[in-house]
Protein backbone atom coordinates (compact mmCIF):
# COMPACT_ATOMS: atom_id res chain seq x y z
CA UNK A 1 0.00 0.00 0.00
CA UNK A 2 1.21 3.50 -0.83
CA UNK A 3 1.86 5.98 1.96
CA UNK A 4 -0.24 9.08 1.31
CA UNK A 5 0.63 12.32 3.14
CA UNK A 6 -1.80 15.24 3.40
CA UNK A 7 -0.74 18.85 3.88
CA UNK A 8 -2.74 22.01 4.54
CA UNK A 9 -6.53 21.97 4.58
CA UNK A 10 -6.63 18.44 3.20
CA UNK A 11 -5.22 17.22 6.52
CA UNK A 12 -8.20 18.87 8.25
CA UNK A 13 -10.75 17.42 5.81
CA UNK A 14 -9.35 13.88 6.00
CA UNK A 15 -8.73 14.08 9.75
CA UNK A 16 -5.26 12.59 9.34
CA UNK A 17 -1.77 13.62 8.29
CA UNK A 18 -1.04 10.35 6.50
CA UNK A 19 -2.57 7.01 5.72
CA UNK A 20 -1.96 3.96 3.57
CA UNK A 21 -4.06 3.53 0.44
CA UNK A 22 -4.27 0.99 -2.35
CA UNK A 23 -4.04 2.24 -5.90
CA UNK A 24 -1.99 1.69 -9.02
CA UNK A 25 -2.04 5.29 -10.14
CA UNK A 26 -2.92 8.79 -8.90
CA UNK A 27 -6.45 8.60 -10.29
CA UNK A 28 -7.18 5.47 -8.25
CA UNK A 29 -5.87 7.14 -5.12
CA UNK A 30 -8.13 10.12 -5.75
CA UNK A 31 -11.12 7.80 -6.03
CA UNK A 32 -10.27 6.28 -2.68
CA UNK A 33 -9.79 9.65 -1.01
CA UNK A 34 -13.22 10.75 -2.24
CA UNK A 35 -14.81 7.50 -1.08
CA UNK A 36 -13.18 7.59 2.36
CA UNK A 37 -13.28 11.29 3.14
CA UNK A 38 -16.05 12.80 1.02
CA UNK A 39 -16.58 15.00 -2.02
CA UNK A 40 -14.82 18.10 -0.71
CA UNK A 41 -11.69 16.17 0.25
CA UNK A 42 -11.74 14.49 -3.15
CA UNK A 43 -12.10 17.81 -4.95
CA UNK A 44 -9.30 19.44 -2.98
CA UNK A 45 -7.00 16.45 -3.44
CA UNK A 46 -7.54 16.61 -7.20
CA UNK A 47 -6.58 20.30 -7.21
CA UNK A 48 -3.50 19.75 -5.06
CA UNK A 49 0.11 19.74 -6.12
CA UNK A 50 0.67 15.98 -6.17
CA UNK A 51 4.16 14.52 -5.74
CA UNK A 52 4.75 10.80 -6.31
CA UNK A 53 8.08 9.45 -5.11
CA UNK A 54 9.65 12.94 -5.15
CA UNK A 55 8.46 13.75 -8.69
CA UNK A 56 5.62 16.10 -9.52
CA UNK A 57 2.78 14.06 -11.05
CA UNK A 58 1.96 17.01 -13.31
CA UNK A 59 5.38 16.72 -14.94
CA UNK A 60 5.05 12.93 -15.30
CA UNK A 61 1.76 11.37 -16.47
CA UNK A 62 -0.67 13.53 -14.54
CA UNK A 63 -3.48 11.54 -12.95
CA UNK A 64 -2.18 8.43 -14.75
CA UNK A 65 1.18 8.61 -12.95
CA UNK A 66 1.86 5.11 -11.60
CA UNK A 67 1.83 4.48 -7.86
CA UNK A 68 3.57 1.44 -6.40
CA UNK A 69 3.05 -0.39 -3.11
CA UNK A 70 6.10 1.37 -1.63
CA UNK A 71 5.33 4.78 -3.09
CA UNK A 72 5.09 7.96 -1.03
CA UNK A 73 2.49 10.38 -2.38
CA UNK A 74 2.30 13.97 -1.09
CA UNK A 75 -0.75 16.22 -1.53
CA UNK A 76 0.38 19.83 -1.17
CA UNK A 77 -1.81 22.94 -1.36
CA UNK A 78 -1.20 24.96 -4.52
CA UNK A 79 0.17 28.21 -3.15
CA UNK A 80 0.08 30.57 -6.11
CA UNK A 81 -0.88 33.80 -4.40
CA UNK A 82 1.40 36.64 -3.51
CA UNK B 1 28.15 51.90 3.61
CA UNK B 2 27.02 52.79 7.13
CA UNK B 3 28.45 49.87 9.10
CA UNK B 4 26.56 50.83 12.25
CA UNK B 5 23.31 50.05 10.44
CA UNK B 6 24.45 46.44 9.98
CA UNK B 7 26.24 45.96 13.31
CA UNK B 8 23.83 43.29 14.62
CA UNK B 9 24.13 41.13 11.51
CA UNK B 10 27.87 41.71 11.05
CA UNK B 11 28.21 39.85 14.35
CA UNK B 12 26.65 36.75 12.79
CA UNK B 13 29.46 34.36 11.74
CA UNK B 14 27.67 33.45 8.48
CA UNK B 15 27.66 37.11 7.47
CA UNK B 16 30.54 39.15 8.96
CA UNK B 17 32.31 41.86 6.92
CA UNK B 18 32.87 39.60 3.92
CA UNK B 19 29.24 38.53 3.75
CA UNK B 20 28.09 42.11 4.13
CA UNK B 21 30.27 43.11 1.17
CA UNK B 22 28.71 40.28 -0.84
CA UNK B 23 25.23 41.50 -0.03
CA UNK B 24 26.16 45.07 -0.90
CA UNK B 25 27.52 43.90 -4.27
CA UNK B 26 24.39 41.86 -5.07
CA UNK B 27 21.54 42.67 -7.42
CA UNK B 28 18.18 40.99 -6.91
CA UNK B 29 15.08 41.06 -9.07
CA UNK B 30 11.84 40.83 -7.10
CA UNK B 31 8.71 40.22 -9.14
CA UNK B 32 5.65 41.21 -7.15
CA UNK B 33 5.51 44.00 -4.55
CA UNK B 34 2.41 42.77 -2.76
CA UNK B 35 1.80 40.67 0.34
CA UNK B 36 4.95 38.62 -0.11
CA UNK B 37 7.04 41.19 -1.96
CA UNK B 38 6.57 43.95 0.62
CA UNK B 39 7.97 42.23 3.74
CA UNK B 40 10.56 40.43 1.61
CA UNK B 41 11.79 43.69 0.09
CA UNK B 42 12.01 45.34 3.51
CA UNK B 43 14.11 42.41 4.75
CA UNK B 44 16.46 42.53 1.75
CA UNK B 45 16.74 46.32 1.85
CA UNK B 46 17.34 46.28 5.61
CA UNK B 47 20.03 43.62 5.23
CA UNK B 48 21.84 45.85 2.72
CA UNK B 49 21.34 44.04 -0.58
CA UNK B 50 22.95 46.62 -2.87
CA UNK B 51 20.52 46.77 -5.75
CA UNK B 52 16.88 45.79 -5.87
CA UNK B 53 14.82 45.77 -9.03
CA UNK B 54 11.09 45.68 -8.22
CA UNK B 55 8.70 44.65 -10.99
CA UNK B 56 4.94 44.95 -10.57
CA UNK B 57 2.38 46.17 -13.09
CA UNK B 58 -0.40 46.63 -10.55
CA UNK B 59 -1.72 49.69 -8.72
CA UNK B 60 -2.54 49.85 -5.01
CA UNK B 61 -6.15 49.08 -4.07
CA UNK B 62 -7.92 49.13 -0.73
CA UNK B 63 -8.15 45.32 -0.58
CA UNK B 64 -4.32 45.19 -0.68
CA UNK B 65 -3.88 47.02 2.60
CA UNK B 66 -4.65 44.06 4.89
CA UNK B 67 -1.21 42.66 4.04
CA UNK B 68 0.77 44.93 1.72
CA UNK B 69 2.61 47.04 4.27
CA UNK B 70 4.77 48.92 1.79
CA UNK B 71 1.72 51.07 1.06
CA UNK B 72 -0.82 53.21 2.86
CA UNK B 73 -4.08 55.00 2.09
CA UNK B 74 -2.27 57.79 0.26
CA UNK B 75 -0.92 55.25 -2.27
CA UNK B 76 -4.36 54.07 -3.45
CA UNK B 77 -4.47 54.02 -7.25
CA UNK B 78 -0.74 54.54 -7.63
CA UNK B 79 1.67 52.05 -9.27
CA UNK B 80 3.05 49.58 -6.73
CA UNK B 81 6.53 49.40 -8.29
CA UNK B 82 7.06 53.15 -8.00
CA UNK B 83 5.68 53.30 -4.46
CA UNK B 84 7.85 50.39 -3.39
CA UNK B 85 10.99 51.95 -4.89
CA UNK B 86 10.28 55.29 -3.20
CA UNK B 87 9.57 53.74 0.21
CA UNK B 88 12.57 51.37 0.14
CA UNK B 89 14.97 54.06 -1.05
CA UNK B 90 13.94 56.18 1.93
CA UNK B 91 14.26 53.16 4.23
CA UNK B 92 17.90 52.49 3.28
CA UNK B 93 19.84 55.15 1.41
CA UNK B 94 22.87 52.82 1.08
CA UNK B 95 21.14 50.82 -1.63
CA UNK B 96 19.73 51.38 -5.09
CA UNK B 97 16.10 50.49 -5.76
CA UNK B 98 14.63 50.48 -9.26
CA UNK B 99 10.90 50.21 -9.80
CA UNK B 100 9.48 48.87 -13.08
CA UNK B 101 5.72 49.19 -13.53
CA UNK B 102 5.35 46.17 -15.80
CA UNK B 103 3.82 42.71 -15.86
CA UNK B 104 6.55 40.11 -16.28
CA UNK B 105 5.82 37.67 -19.08
CA UNK B 106 7.62 35.65 -21.74
CA UNK B 107 8.39 38.76 -23.80
CA UNK B 108 10.20 40.83 -21.16
CA UNK B 109 11.46 38.31 -18.57
CA UNK B 110 14.97 38.04 -20.05
CA UNK B 111 15.48 41.80 -20.09
CA UNK B 112 14.14 42.32 -16.58
CA UNK B 113 16.33 39.64 -15.00
CA UNK B 114 19.49 40.66 -16.87
CA UNK B 115 22.47 41.59 -14.66
CA UNK B 116 20.86 40.22 -11.49
CA UNK B 117 22.54 37.60 -9.26
CA UNK B 118 19.22 36.15 -8.17
CA UNK B 119 15.50 36.51 -8.86
CA UNK B 120 12.53 36.15 -6.53
CA UNK B 121 9.02 35.21 -7.61
CA UNK B 122 6.60 36.87 -5.19
CA UNK B 123 3.89 37.28 -7.77
CA UNK B 124 0.28 36.13 -7.57
CA UNK B 125 -0.08 33.89 -10.61
CA UNK B 126 1.46 30.75 -12.03
CA UNK B 127 2.02 32.02 -15.58
CA UNK B 128 4.30 34.85 -14.42
CA UNK B 129 6.18 32.43 -12.17
CA UNK B 130 6.79 30.07 -15.09
CA UNK B 131 7.82 32.94 -17.39
CA UNK B 132 10.37 34.10 -14.80
CA UNK B 133 11.54 30.51 -14.35
CA UNK B 134 12.21 30.21 -18.09
CA UNK B 135 14.04 33.54 -18.24
CA UNK B 136 16.22 32.62 -15.25
CA UNK B 137 17.00 29.18 -16.71
CA UNK B 138 18.27 30.72 -19.95
CA UNK B 139 20.68 32.97 -18.02
CA UNK B 140 21.40 30.46 -15.22
CA UNK B 141 20.22 32.86 -12.52
CA UNK B 142 19.04 31.20 -9.28
CA UNK B 143 15.40 31.70 -8.41
CA UNK B 144 13.54 31.77 -5.10
CA UNK B 145 9.83 31.10 -5.47
CA UNK B 146 7.22 31.67 -2.79
CA UNK B 147 3.45 31.55 -2.74
CA UNK B 148 0.54 31.60 -0.34
CA UNK B 149 -3.03 30.41 -0.19
CA UNK B 150 -4.99 31.18 2.93
CA UNK B 151 -3.14 29.81 5.96
CA UNK B 152 -0.57 27.99 3.85
CA UNK B 153 2.58 28.91 2.01
CA UNK B 154 5.44 27.27 0.14
CA UNK B 155 9.00 28.20 -0.77
CA UNK B 156 11.30 26.63 -3.35
CA UNK B 157 14.91 27.60 -4.16
CA UNK B 158 16.00 26.76 -7.70
CA UNK B 159 19.58 26.28 -8.83
CA UNK B 160 19.20 25.42 -12.50
CA UNK B 161 20.83 22.14 -13.49
CA UNK B 162 21.14 21.15 -9.82
CA UNK B 163 17.71 21.28 -8.20
CA UNK B 164 14.21 20.99 -9.68
CA UNK B 165 12.91 24.13 -11.37
CA UNK B 166 9.37 25.50 -11.24
CA UNK B 167 8.45 23.69 -14.45
CA UNK B 168 9.62 20.39 -12.89
CA UNK B 169 7.40 21.07 -9.91
CA UNK B 170 4.36 22.88 -11.28
CA UNK B 171 3.86 21.63 -14.82
CA UNK B 172 0.30 20.38 -15.17
CA UNK B 173 -0.77 21.92 -11.87
CA UNK B 174 -4.19 23.56 -11.97
CA UNK B 175 -4.09 27.36 -11.80
CA UNK B 176 -4.77 28.77 -8.37
CA UNK B 177 -8.43 29.39 -7.60
CA UNK B 178 -8.53 30.82 -4.10
CA UNK B 179 -7.10 34.30 -3.69
CA UNK B 180 -7.25 34.00 0.11
CA UNK B 181 -4.55 36.07 1.84
CA UNK B 182 -3.85 37.15 5.41
CA UNK B 183 -1.06 39.54 6.36
CA UNK B 184 0.13 37.36 9.24
CA UNK B 185 0.69 34.47 6.82
CA UNK B 186 2.15 36.40 3.89
CA UNK B 187 4.56 38.07 6.30
CA UNK B 188 5.76 34.75 7.69
CA UNK B 189 6.23 33.22 4.24
CA UNK B 190 7.97 36.38 3.00
CA UNK B 191 10.40 36.13 5.92
CA UNK B 192 11.19 32.53 4.99
CA UNK B 193 11.76 33.63 1.38
CA UNK B 194 14.05 36.44 2.54
CA UNK B 195 16.07 34.05 4.72
CA UNK B 196 16.52 31.71 1.78
CA UNK B 197 17.41 34.60 -0.56
CA UNK B 198 20.02 36.07 1.77
CA UNK B 199 21.62 32.68 2.36
CA UNK B 200 21.78 32.00 -1.36
CA UNK B 201 23.43 35.38 -1.95
CA UNK B 202 25.96 34.33 0.70
CA UNK B 203 26.58 31.07 -1.17
CA UNK B 204 24.36 28.47 0.48
CA UNK B 205 21.01 27.06 -0.54
CA UNK B 206 19.33 25.99 2.73
CA UNK B 207 16.56 23.99 1.02
CA UNK B 208 18.15 22.23 -1.98
CA UNK B 209 15.69 19.86 -3.64
CA UNK B 210 12.95 20.52 -1.11
CA UNK B 211 9.67 22.39 -1.03
CA UNK B 212 9.41 24.22 2.28
CA UNK B 213 5.81 24.26 3.48
CA UNK B 214 4.43 26.69 6.05
CA UNK B 215 1.18 25.93 7.82
CA UNK B 216 0.07 29.12 9.53
CA UNK B 217 -2.92 27.44 11.13
CA UNK B 218 -0.97 24.71 12.91
CA UNK B 219 2.15 26.90 13.01
CA UNK B 220 4.27 24.15 11.47
CA UNK B 221 7.04 23.91 8.93
CA UNK B 222 7.54 20.84 6.78
CA UNK B 223 9.93 19.91 4.00
CA UNK B 224 8.90 17.76 1.04
CA UNK B 225 11.74 16.37 -1.09
CA UNK B 226 11.41 16.84 -4.85
CA UNK B 227 13.58 15.72 -7.75
CA UNK B 228 14.24 17.19 -11.17
CA UNK B 229 12.01 15.94 -13.95
CA UNK B 230 14.21 14.32 -16.63
CA UNK B 231 11.86 15.46 -19.37
CA UNK B 232 11.52 19.03 -18.13
CA UNK B 233 11.28 21.36 -21.16
CA UNK B 234 13.03 24.15 -19.23
CA UNK B 235 15.88 22.52 -17.31
CA UNK B 236 15.94 18.96 -18.66
CA UNK B 237 18.99 19.59 -20.83
CA UNK B 238 20.95 21.76 -18.36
Amino acid sequence: MALVRYHGRLADLTGCREEELDGTNVSRLLDQIKKRHGMEAGRLAKRSHIIVDKRSAGAEKGFRTPVGPDSVVEFIPVCGGG
Amino acid sequence: MELERYRRQLAMPEIGPEGQRKLAASSVLVVGAGGLGGPLLYALAGAGVGRLRVVDGDTVSLSNLNRQFLFDQADLGRPKAEGAARRLSAFNRDITVEGAAAWLDQTNGAELVKDCQLAVAAVDNLSARLALNAACARQNIPLVNGGVEGWYGSVLAVEFGVTPCLACCYAGTAPEEGGQALGAVTGAVASLMASVTLQMLLGRNPIPGEILLYDGKRLELDRVPVERSPGCPICGTL
